[in-house]
């Protein structure tokens, strides 16, 4: 039972937490793209050919982490607040 | 020369730089050549060859289409060769076990 | 530390391989079969096995049917259950707003694509219109409306090309879900195995079948992996990348005003209309378009053919048309020119691509393979067998390893897996071939005779999976499934049955198409029986020895060579 939850709780980390993060990363790597002067679209194409290389390295690195607590924290907690951060530069922007 | 022969050219050349990379291998010289040691410097004439061909099969598959193009044929080439040269070095393992 | 980091690799290797290993093999397969998608229809609607057609007179053969294409059903349906407020109108009341006329140098007829603009509000907010979506088909040269062909299941386009990439599964998209994340876990597979693997150089051309069952599995899962690692690691990139607008809407949802304020700027710059002008407004001759975008590209040095000329804001003052080179002799999809409907006049030319812009043409042409390069398709072909060469070994490989410990404990994990590799593997192949077989022999009259194939399709596949868990005893007892041998021998019967029957059904036989040089058709059937005879030989190893190979569980070692 316990080594069920364990598994479940490494799949979930990493998985969704990987999601999380890419998530943030994509507004966030987008608009900060913008910010620093590329044109908008292609920052945004450049981002989202990056994503599924970060959402890799996560998910690789959500697997390989001692503590599935520490990669929630990371992933969840840094996606959420990248996604933040990017709503709050597209609110101030215009 | 039309394209279609360029590029069969660049197949082979391909092949021919796969298996000159493989019979660089010790286990596959062994495979090929028996007992016949494998000395340093045939492993590494064999290792130059086989990127050189390479090389010349990237040079063909891009005479005969533009880069962007080749570009692809050419990884896509070498994935044929490496898969064959494997195939052939099996065979030719089995059919020397079987005598 | 380095050797924990191995750990979890293989741990999750072999756990993210297993749970979507299954969805691989199919998303693999059906991508293979997909590079030749075009083919495959003019195999299975014979009515349309003709020469490719160039884009014909817009003026006089497509802009006649314009008015006459209407939302299709399911798209309807679609839009109904998932995407607006309220019921929709009927679909003759809902008006066009885009329209694109499409061939390429793999198409026979012409195919008249419409974007209708539906009136109901969306119920994603974030989403601006909702749109339904309809098309027709054009003979180039009679200009006839081709009724009947549109009515029928097209397999290679219309069932084994969305099988690729969302499983059929439309509810609520879960289908294009489960294909996303099978890609992701492919790419982490990719890394995972690259690190577990001992000896990636030294045994990069090794495969050893006189070795232990588990060793040859390993040699193979191995060797078609690293030298399919390119390819694999570059169309699952590709796959993903297409789809991550969808998968990823990050952007839009946070940063709508961004975007549309953005689209706004460049549709200024370009002078394209973004909107509709809501005033009717006229078409002049879109051959003159056409002939000028020709005369253009040929100044430039890369004369062409049109692959699509698209009108978008249809019958409106603000509509512009677009014409698109059928970009045969690159990678890169599109290279578009702009024209105001009303006058003709050149409004804008899609500027050089900018070096992000270039790579994911580049990207995405390498994902969907509108390139004229035959070898180049067959190449990529042979690397999706590969492909799928090395996701299958990954099962047997784990079935393997456990196969004796299982048996021994009483666990019947497994059986559970051999049972469903035989349904991913010989099963799907077998569903697969019975399906064009049913497309061939079923009569086309027949009521229902596209959701008679795809119900061909689904319980013979079931029918596979229920055969492998029957005749799945031996591996309880730490042997061999009977299944795969036999499967193996329908596969070869299905697939020999199904080029006869395209013979005895169009009179199209080998001989014919070749002498005629008709590929499309000939390719397909050479496949199947190619196909069905690997089926045959597979069959027979495996009656003749229970296993493909004869291992020789103790051959020893060769003496070393004594150096003196």
């Amino acid at each position: 039972m316990v080594s069920g939850f364990r598994t479940v709780d490494r799949f979930a980390a990493a998985i969704l937490g990987g999601f999380v993060f890419a998530y943030g990363f994509v507004a966030l790597a987008t608009l900060g793209g913008f910010a620093l002067g590329l044109p908008f679209f292609e920052a945004w194409s450049l981002t989202m050919m990056l994503s599924a290389l970060v959402y890799l390295g996560v998910l690789v690195w959500g697997f390989a982490a001692r503590r599935t607590a520490i990669v929630w924290a990371v992933l969840g907690g840094g996606g959420a607040a990248m996604a933040a951060a990017a709503w709050a530069m597209a609110r101030t922007a215009s | 020369m039309s394209d279609g022969i360029l590029l069969a050219f660049a197949q082979v050349l391909a092949i021919g730089g796969m298996g000159c990379l493989a019979l660089s291998l010790a286990a596959h010289w062994k495979q090929v050549f028996g007992d016949r040691a494998q000395t340093r410097g045939a492993a590494r004439g064999l290792r130059t060859a086989g990127a050189l061909l390479l090389a010349a099969s990237f040079g063909l598959c891009a005479t005969a289409n533009p880069v962007s193009m080749a570009a692809l044929v050419w990884p896509m080439m070498l994935t044929l060769a490496a898969a064959i040269v494997a195939a052939a070095l099996t065979a030719r393992a089995q059919r020397a076990r079987r005598g | 530390m380095r050797e924990t980091f191995r750990l979890s690799m293989a741990y999750m290797h072999t756990w993210l391989g297993l749970v979507l290993g299954l969805v691989l093999m199919v998303v693999f397969f059906f991508g293979t079969l997909s590079v030749f998608d075009r083919e495959i229809d003019r195999w299975s609607v014979p009515e349309t096995r003709a020469a490719a057609a160039a884009m014909p007179s817009f003026d006089k053969i497509i802009r006649p049917y314009v008015e006459q294409v209407q939302p299709r059903q399911e798209s309807m349906d679609y839009a109904q259950a998932y995407e607006v407020i309220g019921q929709l109108p009927p679909a003759d009341r809902i008006p066009l707003g885009d329209m694109s006329a499409v061939t390429s140098h793999r198409d026979p007829l012409i195919k008249v694509y419409g974007t209708f603009d539906v009136p109901n509000a969306p119920r994603d907010a974030s989403v601006d219109h909702v749109h339904v979506f309809g098309d027709l088909t054009v003979h180039p040269e009679t200009g006839e409306r081709l009724t009947s062909i549109e009515q029928q299941l097209h397999l290679g386009t219309e069932f084994f090309y969305p099988m690729h990439y969302m499983l059929h599964l439309e509810w609520y998209d879960v289908g294009y879900w489960i294909v996303g994340l099978a890609g992701l876990a492919m790419l982490a597979a990719l890394v995972s195995g690259v690190v577990m693997h001992r000896k990636i150089f030294r045994e990069f051309f090794t495969f050893r079948p006189d070795k232990p069952r588990l060793r040859a599995t390993l040699d193979l899962h191995n060797l078609t992996g690293v030298v399919a690692l390119p390819f694999l690691f570059m169309l699952t990139f590709t796959g993903l990348f297409i789809m991550a607008y969808f998968y990823l809407p990050a952007v839009e949802d946070l940063a709508r005003q961004t975007i549309d304020r953005q689209d706004a700027i460049e549709h200024a710059e370009s002078g394209l209309p973004e909107e509709p002008a809501g005033r009717p407004g006229g078409l002049a001759s879109v051959d003159a378009m056409a002939a000028d975008a020709k005369a253009r590209w040929a100044a430039k040095g890369t004369p062409g053919e049109i692959g699509y000329i698209a009108v978008t804001h249809w019958g409106d003052a603000n509509a512009y048309v677009s014409i698109g080179r059928d970009s045969v002799d690159r990678v890169a999809t599109g290279e578009t020119l702009h024209y105001r409907a009303a006058t003709g006049e050149l409004l804008y030319e899609d500027p050089p691509a900018a070096p992000i812009t270039a790579t994911e043409g580049f990207l995405h042409g390498l994902h969907y393979q509108q390139f004229k390069h035959w070898g180049l398709r067959w190449l990529l072909f042979a690397g999706g067998l590969l492909s799928c060469a090395c996701i299958a070994t990954g099962f047997l490989f784990f079935v393997e390893k456990r196969r004796r410990k299982h048996a021994a404990a009483g666990v019947p994990g497994a059986r559970i897996v051999d049972t469903l590799a035989v349904a991913a593997v010989p099963g799907m192949l077998i569903a697969t071939v019975a399906m064009m077989l049913a497309n061939r022999v079923l009569p086309a009259d027949l009521a229902g005779y596209d959701l008679w194939q795809e119900r061909v399709f689904w319980l013979t596949w079931l029918a596979t999976l229920a055969h492998g868990a029957v005749r799945s005893g031996a591996v309880g007892a730490g042997g061999t499934s009977r299944a795969w041998g036999e499967q193996c021998w329908a596969l070869a019967l299905l697939g020999a049955a199904a080029a006869v029957a395209n013979w005895a059904t169009t009179g199209d036989h080998l001989g014919r198409t070749i002498a005629t040089g008709y590929w499309p058709v000939a390719g397909v059937d050479l496949v199947l029986l190619a196909g069905a005879a690997a089926a045959a030989w597979a069959g027979y190893r495996l009656g003749m020895h229970g296993t493909l190979h004869r291992p020789r569980g103790a051959v020893a070692p060769q003496a070393e060579p004594v150096h003196v």
